[in-house]
Formats: structure tokens, C-alpha cells, sequence
């Protein structure tokens, strides 16, 4: 290498001409050592010697580096035409283990594949003895998938072992080429991979565990190792070489960084079993179903930190729509400690099998509470003191961290003596940068209980992929239950002490925005709505400070959550207001938007049109909303200009005559912009399915528009009712058969086929009917008996359900339907009461039941029953009215209460009403 | 068919005969604007490139990414651009290398996204930062490696460690067998004090890693 300029001593250092003479012998491999070349210069004396030693270091790392990313460059092998008495055909790839031949075994004319070792000169004697054992135990294993062992032997000087010729690829190509389809990420596409990954897995499992109970360990259970043969038979091979060559520097190539992937962590320490083995399938099968490895690391040593604290990537996160059962089947055998996976590979197996045949699956997904107290274990110093102390602990860590901050900052202050008053800080400085290690850990685990309690994030979850969003879009939120409540509290606290904190700090401002936003979503699960909007509205400006264009998107996200709680408050207007800033936001400057940002849009349209008021033309609802700067009064046409520019053509004129803009809008005007909107939605959303047929987030959004879009054409259009609602219907239907567990695809079927509440609903669902969706709902509520979503709707349906039998069926029975009404009144008693002020949708629904409920009592002849019912409804009617609660025009909330008022001679209750809402106008 | 050979070559057999006066004829050939010399030139080239390829490598993209298959892209992005060597200083190793160091470039934002972080690998690229991926990320066997974590791990800190500049002269040196002259020219330096470098930088790493004996 030096040829070319190395004679020129008399510009180079006597050092480095030595130096590299010395590399130059070595690599052309003469046995020479550094003391040995320092002796023959000895006026550099030790120097030298010394200085050969380092140069001797960074060569061994240069050439395992060679051999790590080229993989069995040092595998010399003589051409080979054949080996004993195997005829080679062509070689077919090279593993840690030496080089694979395919080969013709001519004494039986039959195809096998040649594994043949690195020369024997390379190998010791126990290493070949080692190796021969282990061959001849593979040998021994007869098992549908693994792969048989023929034969081993030695041959002109080379090692060999003969198996079945599998035509085939090895699992890391399937991989790799599998990530290489573009629709890798499509939904049925991960539905099919998830099955094969299973399919696969159990197989495996099988085979595995056939070899443990004969006392073998396989030893380098990875995707390499596992070959898929044309008729997509999986097989195993490889049994035990890993041990039988390991050390001595035989296994020095390239796959060993991939074997590491599925190393299990006890491994780390010496320790290695069945369950080990257990777990590197539990890492193949992640791969094999994200299409990426389990650790994301960018050096070894991050590698082996993360694998020994079990900091994989999450299923879920990568694929929000994968398979709850696999997701949790998966991280069972993954966990860090051996005695938490499943004991033995069988039981793994019949988990996989459990979950391919839809049964109910042993292992069971960790709590929040059990994250915690892993994360305890894995922080021994805290874990003595319990959960509020690890709280606490994480509470002060960031608190520490911040103060890390001021002191950076202040550092950087140019003045010697300022500097001199920090010096005394610098240690304090060490320590903090500890605790920002820490803290991102704990942000982390955070997030994670944080998944667990509450559910995906939805604010963050809808940012990352619009397939997440499922239970977004809907009302459905879950409901806390006592145990998480507490945790909650705790949770709130740490990241209100994290966002007020860091409030100011420029580093930390986007984390601190998120940290808002996840308050005011744990403050809404606990029903605190105003606070949730306080955290929210903190969180939005925030991301407005910051100004990303790219986290226009999350800014938008926010309004439409900060939004729907405000509807919760009662305000609509304030979230119809929320909405329109999150569209303006998402339409702004983008020419081409991704697809999430036009779901989003296409959401933020859904909501403006559902605002509760809008479809109702409640116009004094929107007074002084529609004349805003981002109010709605130029949503329809800037929603038909969207509808335009979505289908590719060009602005149609507005249909809308021209109007004065401070006009208060008229009740037709607001269901046109509702219209607008929705026709907007329906747009975008129908343009995105034609991109991407299988997602199930635009099917479900689509689905609500459409049922939106059906109850607005109601009966002045019977043909749009019915064609939106059948469509509805049947996109809902598919998805509860491709996603049977998931309930709000069924909450939202049954909700679609319940006319609303809030409207008198003539014709409507048949008793027949009706009788289905309360059995459908109070299947819901046996599955999640708290919520109130499941609840409501158990009760709505009962009530419609029982006034429809009472209909057909007074004559023969005037007590008929009671029963069912007062069912639903005693569950409307409680609902949403837990929150004040109550939501007014609760209040509407149990006073239309107990108008109900005064009809049949007076049917029956109860009169005096009926009279106190009425008294109670009236009460009611009124204070809702002084609420502002109860939307709509007074004669449909009332529905036939006139008339049953006069027949129970109560007019002057009926007179009172009158007067309560005149007050309120 | 090239590359075949390179594969089964043994490191004992002797290296195709591409000797320094056919490789200076070749090289004004090519200048003169003879695109046919290029293709012998760069098999010349080739194990360097190689092994920059390897050792800049992003660890994240073993297994993804031959690179042979990364050499192979550099030898169609040269070729493409042969008009910019004739217009250029540099000898023709080095400018091969500043290809290759933008393909690797590419690459690098291709498979690992063009987000800040990537950005902040660019910059790491340029100044041989990567090394402590590279000490970090070479692998022996698993059991191996156990034993030889601590080794590596003192290598990558003193490396971490060190100068920008001197841990630059070390890698050009060491890991991609950059002769002095041919370092001195790419970091724009004279030979004698390339060479002053690079003892210097041999000497400190000898001291940051104290006592420690190579095996």
C-alpha cells in the first residue's frame, strides 16, 4: 500500500514509517509480534513497543468489522467440484456457520444440502469432537419440521454435514422481502401475516420443544434458521452448531449482530434454557409480523443495554391494528424474565394455536400496574418504597432534570465570575445528566401505562397513523375503573409537575405540550372537563409557540379533542369554533396533504357537522359563531370548494345565495353547512378508500357520515335515508365480522339502527327489531359493564323499545312495555351523574322515557302514577331550559306530552313550560 | 465475473498485477477523456472503497445492505460523472472516495429517512464519529463478545474521546488503509505533518487506554 509514497522517510515521522512496516508484515501474515519488531529497532525502545500494541488493537477491530458486515469473507474455501463422495451443484449461500452447497449424495442420487465447515486446521480437537456429537444428536431428532441430518463427516481436509435439501428460503429473506411490498402495511395484509407468523410459530414451537423433551437445545433460534419451503412447510435447522462451534472464533461473521437480536437477556449471564429458546421465537415472530427486529439500537452495547431491560419496540405501536391476542401471545414470550414466559415451547405453541382458532389465548396482557412494577424490578433502588414512591422518585428526577437545564444555560453565560458561582453546580450537573437518562426511560414507561389505563393516546395515536383511530372517532371512551383512577391521579401529577416545570424551556417544549395534552386527557377520564380544557387549551398554545409546521397536524388533532370536550361542557359553539380552527390548520398550505392530515380533515368536518345544535338548526346555539374569523359561515362553501378540489375539478359556484355575513344564520342555512360538511367528509373519505380499500378507520368514518348524512335527509328524503343508511349498515356489519371483539364497531351498528333521541322518530325500527339491539346492548354492557356509552344505549334501546311494544300491544295489555321502560329509566337515573354539570344528552334521554312511562301508566288506568311521573318530567323539562340543555325545537322535545298533560287534567303544567322557555328566549 | 474472483480470492494469493506505471498511464488516459480506462482503475480501487463502505456503514443497515452492492453503486454514480473528475484536483483514489462518501450519503437518507437525526449522522459521517458504531457494532460470536466488551468498549471511549481531527487520521489510516500522502491530501494538509498526526494521534490513543495490553 505504501509503495507509492513510503520511501519518502525523510517527510514522515521514523514512528510511523516503522508502524507501517510493522502493519504491512502482519497483514500479509507473518507471525511477528510487537515485542519481536521492537526488539529489532531498539532505539525507540518501549515507545515503540507500546505504540504496536494500540496499532495491533485497531486492526483487530478493522477486521471484525470486515468479517461482521460482509459476512464469511474469512471463510476461505478452494473451489469446490466435490467433496467425498457428494457431487456439488452450486453453493447457496453462506452462514456463521461456513458455507452451504447444494450437492448431489451420488451413491443414493439423492438432493442434499452440504454444509461444510471452514478448514479443519482452523478447528481444535475438541472442537471437532464437539462438533461430531452434535451433529450426531441433530442427527438424532426426527420431528415433521426439522430438517433430518444425514450424515457428517470429513473430507479432503474439510468438515461437513449433510441434510435434507430444503427448497426453500430462510425467514430473514421472507422478511426482507416482504418489507420490500409496498402494501406491507395494509390491513389484511398484516391480518395474513399475523396468521402465517403464528402458523409458523406454533410449528416451530412444536419442533422445538420435541427436541427439549430429548434434552436438546437448539442454541440459535433466529428467522436465519428457519426455512420456508415451497409449499410454505416450515422447517429448523441447525441444531446445537451454535455450540458446537462457538469460541475459537469460528462463529465471526455477519449473522452474529442478528443473533443478538434474539438473545435472550439471561443469556447475558450465562444463563440458558428451554425458556431462552422460547423467547428468541418470541423475537423471531415479532419480526416476522412488524417486518423490522424487536431493538432498534445503533450500536451493540445500546443492543445488549436494551435487550437486558426488555426496551423493544411495541407491536402496537408499529401496528396499531394488530391482533390484541397475538400482540400480548408475543410479548409473554419475550418478557424479560424467564419464569413470566411460558414455561415450556409447547405451551407457546398452543397459545398461537388459541389465537389462530379464535379461542381464548393463556397468557393475559400486562396491566399498567404490572409495566410499573416491572419497571420497579428493573430499578431496584425504587422499587422498595411502592408505587407513589416510584411517583414521587420519577417526580423529582424530572425536577432535577429541569434544574440540569437552568444550570446548562446558565453555563453558557460568558462571565468568569458567574461561571465561578456555577462551578459549584457542575456536580450537581452530573448527576442530572443521570437523571435525563432516567427521565427518558420513565417518559417512556409512562407512556406506556399511560396506553394501558387510558387506551391509546387518541390524540397522539391518530398523529401516528390513521389505522389507529378506531376508538377515536367515536364517544366511546372507556371508562376508568377505581384502581386505575388512583393511578391516574398519580400520573396527572407527574406530568403536570413535568409540563409546569419545563414550561419555559425551549428543549423541552414539545415533550411539555404533549405532557398538557395527556393531562387534559387523564382529566377528562376523571371528569374533570373543565381542567381538561384548561391542560388542552395550555397544550395548544404551546404547539402554536413552537410554530412546526410539522406539528400542524398535532396542533389540529388537539382542537378537534379540546372540541369534543367542550361539547361535553355543554358549549358548542366553543367546539364548533375548535373544529373550524383545526380545519383551517390542516387546509392551510397544503398542496399535496398526506393522508392522515386529510382524515383528519375529513374528521374535523364530521364533527363540525355533528356539533349537537347545527343539524338541529338551533340557530341561536351559533350566534356570533357564524360571523368569527374561522366561524362556520363560510363552511359551506369552503366545504364545497374541498368537495371540489377533492374530486379534481374545478370550483363549482357556490350554491349559497349571497348573504350579510353578521347575519345570524337561519335554521335551513345551518343544516345546508352541516350538509356541507359531511358532503365534504364524505368526499375525502370516499378519495382516500379509493387509495387504501382495507383501512378500517376510513370505512368507520365513512359509515358515521353516511349515518349522519341519512338522519339529516330524514323523511324529506327517503331515498338518501335509506341508500346512505343501507350503506352504512353494511360497512358496519363487515367490520364487526372482520373485527368481532372490537365493541365500538358494535356499539356503532346498533347506535345506527336506534333512530336519535332527541327527535320524535315516527315509523322507525319494528318491536321485532328493536328487542335484537337490546339483546346486542346488553351483550356490550356484559362486556364492559361500566361503561356509560354501553349503558346508554342499553337504556335508549329498552325505552324505544318498550314505548314500541306498548304501541302495538296496549289494547290486549294497557301495562305492556312498562317493564322495559322503567328498566331504562332506573339506568338513566345514574347516567353521566357522575359529572356535573351533568351532560344534557343524559337528561334528554331519561326524560323522554318517563314521558313514555307517564303514557302507559295512564293507558293503564294509573292515574295518580302517571300524574307524579308528569309532575317530575315537567320539573325536569324546566330546569333543563334554565340550562340551556334540551336542543331542538320545544314541540320535539315535548313529543305527545301536550296531549298527555291534557289528559290527565294537568294544562297548567303545560302553561308553565310555555312560560319557562319564552324566559329563556 | 470480477467480483466473483475477489470472493474465493485467498488473502496468500498474490493481487492482480495493477502496477503503478499501467495504473498512471490508465489514469491520464481517463483525464485525456479514454472512458474505457476507468473500469481497470477502479477494480484497483475496489477493497479500499470497500472497506470505507464497511466501516462507514450505518451498523442500523447490516444485513440490509451489501457492500458490495454499495461499491457497485459507486462505481455507476463515478462512471456517470467522470466529466467532474476531469475538472477535478484530486488524484483518482481520493475522488473515488468522495463518491463514494456521497452514495453512501444517499443511502444513508434513503434507508434511515432524512429526519434531524439522520442529519446529525450526515455531519457525524463527515467527521468519522461513526467510529464508536463501528468498534461498538463489530461482532464476534456471542460468547466472544462478552469477552471482548470491555476491550471494545475502552477502544470506543478513547476513540469517542480524542480530537476530531486525530481520530479522523486514524480511521483514514487504519480502517481504510489510506496511505500518509493520500491523507495528507484529503485533509488538506503537507505529508510531514500528516505523518506528525498521525504518530501523535497513535501516542494519545496509547495513553487513553493506559495500561491496556492488545491481546
Amino acid at each position: 500500500m505504501s509503495d507509492r509514497d513510503g520511501i519518502q522517510g525523510e517527510s514522515r515521522e521514523p514512528l510511523d514509517l516503522l508502524a507501517e512496516e510493522f502493519l504491512q508484515r502482519v497483514r500479509k501474515g507473518e507471525s511477528i509480534s510487537a515485542r519481536q519488531f521492537a526488539a529489532l529497532h531498539p532505539a525507540h525502545g518501549q515507545e515503540l513497543s507500546d505504540l504496536l500494541d494500540t496499532l495491533l488493537l485497531l486492526e483487530n477491530a478493522k477486521r471484525d468489522r470486515e468479517t461482521s458486515v460482509s459476512g464469511g469473507r474469512r471463510l476461505q474455501l478452494p473451489k469446490l467440484e466435490r467433496l467425498g463422495e457428494y457431487r456439488i451443484v452450486r453453493e447457496v449461500g453462506r452462514g456463521g456457520m461456513g458455507v452451504v452447497f447444494e450437492a448431489v449424495q451420488e451413491s443414493l442420487d439423492r438432493r442434499v444440502a452440504l454444509k461444510v465447515l471452514p478448514q479443519a486446521s482452523l478447528l481444535s480437537g475438541n472442537q471437532l469432537e464437539r462438533f461430531r456429537r452434535e451433529a450426531q444428536t441433530a442427527a438424532r431428532l426426527h420431528h415433521t419440521h426439522i430438517v433430518p441430518v444425514f450424515d457428517s463427516g470429513e473430507a479432503d481436509g474439510l468438515h461437513f454435514y449433510a441434510m435434507q435439501f430444503i427448497d426453500g428460503r430462510s425467514l430473514d429473506m421472507v422478511v426482507k422481502s416482504l418489507r420490500a411490498e409496498p402494501s406491507s402495511g395494509a390491513s389484511t395484509v398484516l391480518r395474513d401475516r399475523c396468521r402465517l407468523a403464528a402458523r409458523l410459530g406454533a410449528e416451530v414451537a412444536d419442533a422445538l420443544h420435541h427436541a427439549h423433551q430429548q434434552g436438546t437445545l437448539h442454541r440459535d433460534v433466529k428467522p436465519a434458521n428457519l426455512l420456508l419451503d415451497g409449499d410454505e412447510h416450515v422447517w429448523v435447522t441447525d441444531f446445537g452448531l451454535a455450540k458446537a462451534l462457538q469460541h475459537d472464533g469460528l462463529t465471526h461473521t455477519g449473522d452474529v449482530l442478528g443473533t443478538l437480536q434474539y438473545m435472550a437477556p439471561e443469556q447475558f449471564s450465562g444463563h440458558y434454557d428451554a425458556r431462552s429458546e422460547v423467547y428468541a421465537l418470541g423475537a423471531t415472530l415479532f419480526e416476522l409480523i412488524a417486518l423490522r427486529p424487536a431493538f432498534a439500537a445503533e450500536s451493540r452495547a445500546e443492543l445488549i443495554d436494551r435487550i437486558r431491560a426488555g426496551r423493544c419496540e411495541r407491536l402496537r405501536r408499529l401496528l396499531p391494528t394488530i391482533p390484541h391476542d397475538l400482540e400480548t401471545i408475543v410479548a409473554r414470550a419475550m418478557a424479560i424474565e424467564p419464569a413470566r414466559r411460558y414455561a415450556t415451547a409447547a405451551e407457546f405453541g398452543s397459545d398461537l394455536r388459541a389465537y389462530l382458532e379464535d379461542r381464548p389465548i393463556a397468557a393475559r396482557r400486562q396491566s399498567g400496574l404490572e409495566l410499573l412494577s416491572g419497571w420497579c424490578r428493573r430499578n431496584r433502588a425504587l422499587a422498595s418504597a411502592g408505587v407513589i414512591a416510584v411517583v414521587a422518585t420519577v417526580t423529582a428526577a424530572v425536577v432535577g432534570w429541569s434544574a440540569y437545564w437552568t444550570t446548562r444555560e446558565a453555563l453558557n453565560l460568558r462571565t468568569a465570575s458567574e461561571r465561578a458561582a456555577i462551578q459549584s453546580q457542575q456536580a450537581a450537573l452530573q448527576a442530572s445528566e443521570r437523571d435525563r437518562a432516567n427521565l427518558e426511560d420513565t417518559l417512556e414507561v409512562f407512556e406506556d401505562v399511560f396506553d394501558t389505563i387510558v387506551g391509546p393516546d387518541p390524540l397522539y395515536a391518530l398523529l401516528e397513523d390513521a389505522e389507529e383511530n378506531g376508538a377515536t372517532v367515536t364517544a366511546l371512551r372507556a371508562p376508568v375503573d377505581t384502581n386505575a383512577l388512583a393511578l391516574l391521579e398519580r400520573m396527572l401529577d407527574f406530568y403536570d409537575k413535568f409540563a409546569e416545570r419545563n414550561r419555559d424551556n425551549a428543549t423541552l417544549r414539545h415533550q411539555t405540550a404533549r405532557s398538557y395534552a395527556r393531562v387534559g386527557t387523564i382529566q377528562e377520564r376523571l371528569g374533570a372537563h373543565d381542567e381538561a380544557v384548561a391542560a388542552y387549551e395550555r397544550a395548544a398554545t404551546l404547539l402554536r409557540e413552537i410554530g412546526d409546521p410539522e406539528q400542524k397536524d398535532e396542533l389540529a388533532a388537539l382542537l378537534q379533542e379540546l372540541g369534543q370536550v367542550q361539547v361535553r361542557r355543554g358549549q358548542p359553539r366553543v367546539a364548533a369554533s375548535c373544529y373550524s380552527q383545526s380545519l383551517e390548520i390542516l387546509e392551510k398550505g397544503a398542496v399535496d396533504p398526506l393522508p392522515k392530515v386529510r382524515w383528519l380533515g375529513a374528521r374535523a368536518h364530521y364533527l363540525l357537522a355533528t356539533v349537537p345544535g347545527f343539524r338541529e338548526g338551533r340557530g341561536e346555539l351559533m350566534r356570533g359563531f357564524a360571523g368569527g374569523p374561522a366561524g362556520g359561515a363560510d363552511a359551506l362553501p369552503r366545504a364545497r370548494r374541498n368537495a371540489a378540489r377533492e374530486r379534481r375539478r374545478d370550483s363549482e359556484p357556490s350554491l349559497a345565495p349571497p348573504r350579510d355575513p353578521l347575519a345570524e344564520p337561519s335554521f335551513a342555512q345551518l343544516q345546508q353547512q352541516a350538509r356541507g360538511h359531511i358532503e365534504a367528509a364524505l368526499l375525502t373519505l370516499r378519495a382516500l378508500l379509493a387509495e387504501d380499500q382495507e383501512s378500517s378507520e376510513y370505512r368507520f368514518l365513512l359509515a358515521r357520515c353516511l349515518i349522519e348524512q341519512a338522519r339529516m335527509a330524514g323523511r324529506a328524503e327517503p331515498n338518501l335515508l335509506s341508500a346512505s343508511m343501507q350503506e352504512a349498515l353494511a360497512i358496519l356489519k363487515q367490520l364487526v365480522a372482520e373485527q368481532p371483539k372490537n365493541d365500538a364497531y358494535r356499539f356503532e351498528l346498533c347506535e345506527a339502527q336506534l333512530p336519535p333521541s332527541r327527535a320524535r322518530s315516527p315509523g322507525g325500527p319494528t318491536p321485532a327489531v328493536l328487542e335484537q339491539l337490546v339483546s346486542e346492548a346488553r351483550t356490550l354492557v356484559e362486556h364492559q359493564p361500566l361503561h356509560p356509552e354501553f349503558q346508554a344505549l342499553l337504556a335508549r334501546a329498552l325505552s324505544l323499545w318498550g314505548s314500541r311494544v306498548h304501541e302495538a300491544e296496549s289494547q290486549r295489555d294497557p301495562r305492556a312495555g312498562l317493564a322495559p321502560l322503567e328498566e331504562a329509566l332506573a339506568l338513566q337515573r345514574t347516567l353521566g351523574t357522575d359529572r356535573k354539570p351533568r351532560e344534557p344528552r343524559f337528561a334528554a334521554e331519561e326524560m323522554q322515557t318517563m314521558r313514555r312511562i307517564v303514557r302507559v301508566k295512564l293507558d293503564a288506568g294509573d292515574v295518580e302514577a302517571a300524574k307524579t311521573t308528569a309532575r317530575q318530567l315537567v320539573t325536569s323539562l324546566i330546569a333543563a331550559q334554565r340550562e340551556g340543555g334540551g336542543f331542538g325545537r320545544l314541540e320535539d322535545r315535548l313529543g305527545d306530552l301536550p296531549q298527555l298533560l291534557q289528559r290527565l287534567g294537568l294544562s297548567e303544567l303545560m302553561r308553565e313550560l310555555e312560560e319557562a322557555e319564552r324566559r329563556r328566549r | 465475473m470480477a467480483r466473483r474472483a475477489t470472493f474465493w480470492s485467498v488473502s496468500r494469493m498474490v493481487p492482480p498485477p495493477c502496477m503503478a506505471d499501467d495504473e498512471a498511464k490508465l489514469t491520464e488516459q481517463l483525464r485525456a477523456g479514454d472512458d474505457a480506462a476507468f473500469a481497470p482503475l477502479f477494480e484497483a480501487q475496489r477493497d479500499r472503497l470497500r472497506r470505507m463502505v464497511q466501516f462507514r456503514l450505518d451498523p442500523r443497515l447490516f444485513g440490509r445492505i451489501d457492500p458490495e452492492d454499495v461499491v457497485q453503486e459507486v462505481y455507476l454514480a463515478a462512471q456517470q460523472r467522470l466529466y467532474a473528475f476531469r475538472g477535478d484536483q484530486h488524484p483518482l483514489p481520493l475522488w473515488l472516495r468522495l463518491v463514494g462518501q456521497q452514495t453512501l450519503i444517499d443511502l444513508h437518507r434513503r434507508h434511515l429517512g432524512a429526519s434531524k437525526r439522520s442529519a446529525a449522522k450526515e455531519r457525524a459521517f463527515a467527521n468519522s464519529h461513526g467510529l464508536s458504531g463501528f468498534i461498538a457494532g463489530s461482532l464476534t460470536s456471542p460468547s466472544q463478545a462478552a469477552m471482548r466488551d470491555e476491550q471494545k468498549q475502552q477502544l470506543t471511549v478513547a476513540l469517542d474521546s480524542m480530537d476530531e481531527i486525530d481520530r479522523e487520521v486514524l480511521t483514514l489510516r487504519h480502517f481504510e488503509d489510506l496511505t500518509n500522502k493520500e491523507v495528507a491530501e484529503l485533509l488538506g494538509i503537507g505529508e510531514n505533518a500528516a505523518s506528525n498526526r498521525y504518530v501523535r494521534a497513535l501516542t494519545r490513543l496509547k495513553g487513553l487506554l493506559g495500561g491496556f495490553q492488545a491481546p
